[in-house]
Formats: structure tokens, sequence, C-alpha cells
């Protein structure tokens, strides 16, 4: 029994946690380099979710050329939200708070027009792939293997984007130090919309694994947000990208654990004493990297 | 005199970089104490660990008065008596230069919230307030908007407000970098009337040795992190390390010509 | 006082005070009541939002927490709403006091996210239910808080008296017009006081400049908490206004399409003034009541005033008021302001 929970315990955290890590990523990357939270992030995933229920159920493309068509929408979303409306922002006097409540503006608008053009009720994407498998007395449907496949993937490629290439090194070097960069020759304003274009196709893939297997509705990406950020604050502002995903699968462990033991009901204020408790105890996080 | 500060082995590092290392001096009571040294040597993160503000020191002690200060609280450290000005000026920008200053003189006086509730009387900081502004000239000027404030103005702003919280000792972070020619004699010359005509213990960092090594009654020259020379300016000016880091032959032997004591 | 100064407010009183006599229109006694009680809200939103500069994603749980609670004290233990008012104000002026104290040791975001998580937590408790009502409320399964359907649906919350004088925005909304309106000027008159005190000072030396603040004496997290707190107390007052006057309170008073405009009101009217998202608060109530039928484009023009506002004309209507003055009034060329006033 203990061994029939315990695998289905495992495969839970795996999903939800590379589901958050998709999240997280975008937002710590976002977070490290201009220094607000996007608020929108939510958003930039039930984009994804929509986005890929318009083209097949509406146009009739077919699906895998949907999902090749999404990370050039995503990316375009991210980067024309920061190029053009939050960079004239970020300069400004007081601007965590003005960039807090700019990207909530950005968040409520999308949410509204999807809301507006698709209506209310639940939807649910078709799975990419049907089937499942079973190994060691416990069974994972090919789609959850999917979702954590890609996001270990999505996470491979980014980092070896952020180490390997120039636009990476920039990201990098920006989010250590602004000003030696704009001195160095960096375009830092085309590096800024780089990374919220990458953050938004993360969250934006995310969305589309996770509308197949929830619900889809204009707001789901909302909860999905909030976990995102409990995952940011146990893990701490300086997490980095290793804390934070280490944060993103500890949360979700945590969380399915929880859920398999007590009511669903009562999941999220455990939770949400749980990252009271954390922030009693260790203010700038878990897994902070430390000075001295 | 006394020791009014003292600071032994004072060490900060971040990560595996030492921004200080083992750095140890000692501040007199009622005299100016002088810190110069190469950009990047540490001076203004020294002064941020004596004052915990930003950060505390991740060795060493401070001792304040017979007190050790390292692990209290940098506001705490406000009303024991420490204020600091800012190399890069720090503006209140939607208050004006009398509000500012208040900001200190309220503040930077009154120890505890149940101070600040119970017989609290507003006259009486707006009066310190007024007397810190008049001592540095700003007068005429306390209703307005430090939003419009030229960078002279942010400098003596950033010095009433320091007076303006009754300090015994007052650090001075570069308080003449960006000025012109004149503005720096100028405030050279508030400095020195204010040494004079009050009690305050001073360490200043500064460039300009023509002005540090001639007020300072000790000098300490710093260099990566690390002192390099300490003593009174006439032997820290000939030492032949300072001068070999930081001064320059040419400085040899124009100390005579400038007749600094 | 010199009494230019006191000239535009009293005229303002007086119109206040005036409008019933002149307009008794019970239409128009409603959308003011709304815009008075989400003035409160927005006012004191401001107070944590505009001068401390910290996104208190929750604030509006406070306003639902002081008319749950108030309402509850009064339907199910007959005290008071008078008492109630006081009491719930305290309640929330206590647990903003706790959740600034104890995330704001972590960090400003941390603060951001547990109000908002803590938001979450009540209005997934009030959708619950919470458990049967006490006593003989809790007959025929009525839950504690009324779950979706709303505090006060079966039996309504008791409204204000004084006297033989009844006041609920039932049928005759004028005593609660007054009421209303009467709280609203002297909280209105409080927040100003608290601004312009030491407390405001501290409150937005800390927004311009935390390190330079601590360094002249500040502790940031007392003088910080104090600021919530104020805010939270009187958010927990027209919490309560709120629920003794309308008879009733569902879960969707604070559902996220109001919480954009607040949010809204807020910015628009703009942030660290007072009088702004006052002011705000007529014109944009007003243009929700316009456009109520078209609930989604109402949540999208919203927001798209929210957003041409920090991009455009970040000092909001407050900015706006004072560009004029100084441009036609004192006969000084306009200079750029930053921020807020």
């Amino acid at each position: 029994m203990l061994v029939d929970d315990l695998s289905v315990i495992i495969i839970s955290t795996l999903v939800s946690g590379s589901i958050y890590t998709l999240m997280v990523i975008g937002l710590t990357m976002i977070f490290e380099t201009i220094q607000y939270f996007n608020f929108a992030h939510g958003t930039y995933f039930t984009y994804g979710a929509y986005f890929i229920w318009y083209l097949i159920n509406i146009t009739k493309i077919n699906y895998l050329i949907a999902i090749l068509l999404l990370f050039p929408a995503a990316f375009i979303l991210g980067y024309a939200s920061q190029k053009y409306i939050i960079q004239s922002l970020v300069n400004r006097e007081a601007s965590h708070l003005v960039l807090i409540l700019a990207t909530f503006c950005i968040g409520s608008v999308i949410e509204s027009v999807i809301l507006l053009i698709f209506g209310g009720r639940l939807k649910r994407l078709p799975y990419p792939f049907e089937g499942y498998i079973k190994f060691g007395g416990a069974t994972m449907s090919y789609h959850k293997l999917l979702i954590f496949i890609t996001s270990i993937m999505l996470l491979v490629i980014f980092t070896l984007v952020l180490y390997k290439t120039k636009r990476g090194t920039a990201m990098r070097a920006i989010a250590q130090e602004r000003e030696a960069s704009y001195l160095v020759g960096i375009d830092v304003r085309n590096i800024y919309a780089i990374t919220v274009g990458l953050s938004a196709v993360l969250a934006c893939v995310g969305g589309w694994l996770m509308g197949c297997l929830l619900f889809m509705t204009p707001a789901f990406g909302g909860d999905i947000l909030w976990k995102g950020f409990i995952v940011c604050t146990l893990g701490g502002r300086k997490a980095g990208m290793r804390g934070s995903v280490f944060a993103s699968y500890l949360v979700a462990f945590i969380e399915t654990t929880l859920m398999r033991y007590i009511p669903m009901y009562n999941v999220p204020p455990i939770l949400f004493a749980i990252v009271i408790i954390s922030l009693l105890i260790r203010p700038e996080g878990i897994f902070v990297k430390g000075s001295r | 005199m006394d020791e009014l500060l003292e600071c032994i082995e004072i060490s900060k590092f971040f990560g595996d970089f030492a921004a200080l290392n083992n750095v140890s001096f000692s501040v007199n009571e009622g005299s100016i104490f002088g810190i110069a040294g190469p950009n990047g040597a540490g001076k203004t993160t020294l002064f941020n660990v004596i004052t915990c503000n930003p950060f505390p020191p991740s060795s060493g002690k401070v001792v304040f008065e017979g007190e050790e200060i390292q692990k209290l609280k940098p506001y705490e450290i406000v009303h024991k008596g420490i204020a600091r000005t800012f190399q890069i000026p720090v503006v209140f920008y939607n208050l004006n230069y009398l509000k500012s200053v208040m900001v200190g003189s309220i503040y930077g006086t009154l120890t505890n919230l149940k101070q600040n509730v119970f017989g609290y009387s507003r006259n009486r900081y707006e009066k310190n307030a007024l007397q810190a502004l008049e001592l540095v000239g700003l007068t005429s000027k306390r209703n307005d908007l430090t939003v419009h404030a030229s960078l002279y103005d942010l400098k003596l702003l950033m010095i009433a407000s320091a007076i303006a919280t009754k300090p015994k000792l007052l650090f001075l972070d570069e308080p003449v970098s960006g000025l012109t020619d004149h503005e720096i004699e100028l405030i050279w010359a508030l400095i020195l009337k204010l040494h004079k005509e009050s009690d305050i213990t001073m360490v200043i960092i500064e460039h300009i040795m023509k002005f540090l090594m001639n007020i300072s009654d000790d000098v300490m020259v710093l260099n990566f992190g690390e002192v390099i020379c300490r003593g009174i300016p006439r032997n820290v000016a000939n030492d032949e390390e300072v001068i070999k880091c930081y001064l320059g032959e040419e400085f040899k032997d124009v100390f005579e010509k400038m007749k600094i004591r | 006082m010199k009494v230019k100064k006191l000239f535009a407010p009293l005229i303002i009183i007086c119109l206040i005070m005036f409008i019933p006599l002149l307009f008794p229109n019970p239409f128009l006694m409603h959308l003011l009541i709304s815009i008075f009680l989400f003035g409160l809200v927005c006012e004191s939103w401001d107070l944590s939002m505009g001068y401390l500069g910290l996104f208190n994603f929750g604030h509006l749980a406070f306003f639902a927490i002081g008319a749950y609670s108030s309402g509850m004290l009064a339907l199910y233990y007959g005290i008071s709403p008078w008492i109630t008012m006081i009491v719930s104000s305290i309640i929330t002026f206590i647990l903003g006091l706790l959740i600034s104290l104890v995330t704001l040791r972590a960090s400003e975001f941390a603060f951001s996210l547990i109000s908002f998580a803590f938001q979450s937590m009540f209005m997934h408790w009030v959708r619950s239910g919470g458990g049967p009502a006490p006593g003989e409320f809790g007959m025929g399964g009525a839950t504690l808080t009324g779950g979706t359907q709303g505090l006060g649906a079966k039996f309504s919350i008791p409204p204000f008296q004084l006297g033989p004088i009844i006041i609920r925005a039932g049928a005759n909304k004028i005593p609660a017009y007054y009421l209303t309106a009467i709280i609203f000027v002297i909280v209105t008159y409080a927040m100003y006081i608290l601004v312009n005190s030491r407390f405001g000072l501290a409150a937005v030396a800390l927004r311009d400049s935390k390190t330079y603040a601590i360094s002249r004496g500040i502790n940031p997290l007392t003088y910080t908490a104090i600021f919530i707190s104020i805010s939270t107390f009187f958010a927990g007052m027209a919490g309560s206004l709120y629920a003794h006057l309308m008879g009733v309170v569902g879960p969707e008073i604070i559902g996220w399409s109001n919480v954009v405009i607040m949010c809204c009101i807020v910015e628009f009217g703009g942030l660290g003034t007072i009088f702004g998202p006052a002011a705000a608060s007529f014109l944009l109530i007003s243009l929700t009541y316009y456009l109520a039928g078209l609930s989604a484009y109402k949540n999208i023009i919203i927001a798209l005033i929210m957003l041409f506002t920090l991009l455009i004309w970040p000092t909001g209507m407050a900015g706006a008021a004072s560009w004029f003055k100084s441009r036609y009034l004192n006969r000084k060329i306009w200079e750029k302001r930053r921020g807020g006033v």
C-alpha cells in the first residue's frame, strides 16, 4: 500500500514539480535580470493553452504544427510586452511597485480578452500521446512522462542558452551588473525583451501541457502563478536557477503528499502555514546562495 | 583624549572576495580621522559595516564608547550617536529641504516608539532641523523641493540631516566629490567650522590630499581592503608603500611645500 | 488655519451634505454611497501602496474580514452594529499588524505574496461556508458565512440604528447616505492628518530611500507595520459599514474584477495622495455603473485605463490637479514632479 502510495506521490511530484519549474524559471530569470516579478506570467500560461485550443479547434490546424507555432507566438508575446510596455517603466522611481502594477494590468487585459473571446466554459486539450507505461507496479500516462521530459529538456536547453550563447551570457551579465553591461556594449533593452520572451515560451508550453491534464478556464494560469510565487518565496530571492528548481520539486512534493492524506480543501491553508513558518525561521529563503 | 571608536580586525567577505581584511584603527574623541586610498580599496565598505547599513562586518569588533555595536541594528547604531553621509547622494525625492532634515531630527533622536507617541512636540524637532539647516546655510531654501536640488545642495542636505540626529561621531564619505572648486572650498570651510564649534568627532574619506592631510589628526590608508599605513599625516604621506600605491612619486616632497603640519 | 486653505474642502463638504436635499434620486444616493464606501477602501489602500510603496495584494481581504466579522457578530450574537464596527476594525488592525511584522522581516515581496495568499485563504474559507451557523441560525443546514450565497441572504445583517431611525441602503437611502458621507469625511480627514504627521514622514522616507531612512534612525519594520495596520483598520471599518448598510455580503465583493477596479482607482487617482483616490472613486465607480452591462469589456477598459495612467500620466488625477493649479492658478511655470505628492 505504501509502495503504491509512494509511486503515485512520486509521479505527481514529478508532474507538478515540472510545471512549477517551467513557471518559476521564467519568473526567476526576469527577477534576476530586470528585477521585477512578472504578475502577467500566469496569463502567459493561460495564453499558451488557449492558443493551441484555438488553432486545433477553430482553424483546424494539425496538432504538431500548432505546437510548433506556439513557440514563436509565446516569444512574441513576452518580447512585445516587455519591449513596448514595460520597458518605459523600468527606470522610473519606485519602479518595483510600478512594474508590479503594470504587469498586473497586462495580465488582467490578457485574461479579460481571453474570457471575452473564448467564454468561461471549461475546455480541454487532447493528449498529444495517448497511452500508459507501466513500471514497478505504477502506471504513468505518456502525457505525464511527456511533461516531465519536456520540462527537463527545456531546462537543459535554457541552461545551454544561458551559458553557451552570447545572448545568454549577456543575460547573466546584466543580472550581475547592469551598469557595466551597458558600458561593454550590451543592448540591455533587447536582452530584457528576449529574457521575457524566453520565459513566456516556458510558461506557454507549461500552459499547453497543463491544458491537456486539467480543465482550462481563463483564470487557471492564475492558480499556477500563485504556486509559483510560493516556490519563489520558499526558495528565496537570490536562489538562482538551481535553487528554484529544487524549490519547485520540494513544493510539489509537499503538496502531493498532503493531498494524498488530507482532503484537498485543507491543502492550501497548510501550504500557506508552511510558507509562513519558513519565513519565520529563514526569512531569506531556503535555497539561497549565502554570503558570509 | 579617550578612544571614542575602536575597530578591531574588521573583515568583510563577499563569497570568497575579501573587501576588508583585518582592518583595525581607533578614533579619539574630538579628533578628525582621515581615510584615504585608491578606488575600490574598501573605504565605503568600511563605513557600511561600521554602521551596519546595509550589512554588518563578517568578523571583527566595533567598539563605540566602550560598547560593542557590530551586532546592533543600523537604526540602533544611529541612536547611539553615529551618523554618516553617502558618497552618492541619497535623497528623499518627495520631501522638501526642511522635511528631509526633520527625518533626521525626529527619528535620529527618538529611540523608541513610546517616545514617539507620548511627549512628542513637533516644534522642538522642527527647531532642531532649522538649526541644522542654518548651520549649512540652507535656511532660505527650507521649503524648496529636493527634486530640483543641485548636487551641492544635496550634499549639504545630507550633512544637515546627519547633524540633526545629534551625533557624537560623524562619518563623511567623500563629501566634496563631483563639486566645483568653489563649492569644495565652501564645504571644507563648513566641515572645519562644524569641528570647531561642536564636539563632533569626524571620520572623513577623501581623495583631495591637500585638505585631508591638513585637517586630520590621524590618517589611515587602505588598499585592497587592508591597512597599508596609519598614523599622523606627515608620517603617512612619507610612507614608501603609500607613495607607491596611491600618492605617486611626485608627492614625495610636495608635503613640505604645502606647509602641512 | 488660514481661511483660504479651508475654502475648497468646505465647499466640497457643503456639496456633499446638501446633495440629498437637491437631488433625492435614490439611484444617485446608492451610487454615492458606493462611491464613498469604495473611496474609503481605496484611500486606505493608497496608504500602503502609495505612501509606503508596497503592493498589498490582500488589502481587500481586510475589507471582507471587516464586513464578515462585523456582520456575523451582529447577526448571530445580536451585538449592536456600532460596536461591531469598532470591534471588526480592531480585528483587521491586529491582523494587518501580524501579517506585516511576520512577512516584512523576509522581504517586501513576501509581504505581497502572503497578503495575497491570506486573501485567497479567507475567501476559500468563506466560500466553503466555514461550518454550521450557531444556534437557531444553523437550522436547515445554513452555514456560518453563507457560502457563495453570502452572509445575510436568509436573515439580513442587522442595520445601524440611531434611536428610531434605521440606517440601511434600502427603501429610504437618505440616512445611509449621511452616515456614509460623514464617516467618509471624518476618515479622509484623519488620513490627511496621518500622512502629514511624523508617521507619514517615516513612511515616505522609507519609500523614497530605505537605506537613507534607516541611516537616519527609522526602524523600517516598526513604522511600516504601524502604517499598514492603520490602512487595514480603515479597510475593516469600510467593510463593516458596507455589511450593515447593504444587509448582505457575499464573496463576490472582493472578486477579481472588483480588485482590479479598486486598484485602478488608487492608481488613476494618484499614488501617494489622499484626495486623488477619493476623486477617482467618483469618476470610476460611476463609470463602472455605466458599463455594468458589459462586464468583460468593463474589465478590459479599467485595466487599460490603469495601464495608460502608469505609462503616460503617472501622477494621476491628483498630479493633474496640482499641474493645473500651478499652471493657471499660481501662475508658476509647471515643473515636472516625480511620483506622487
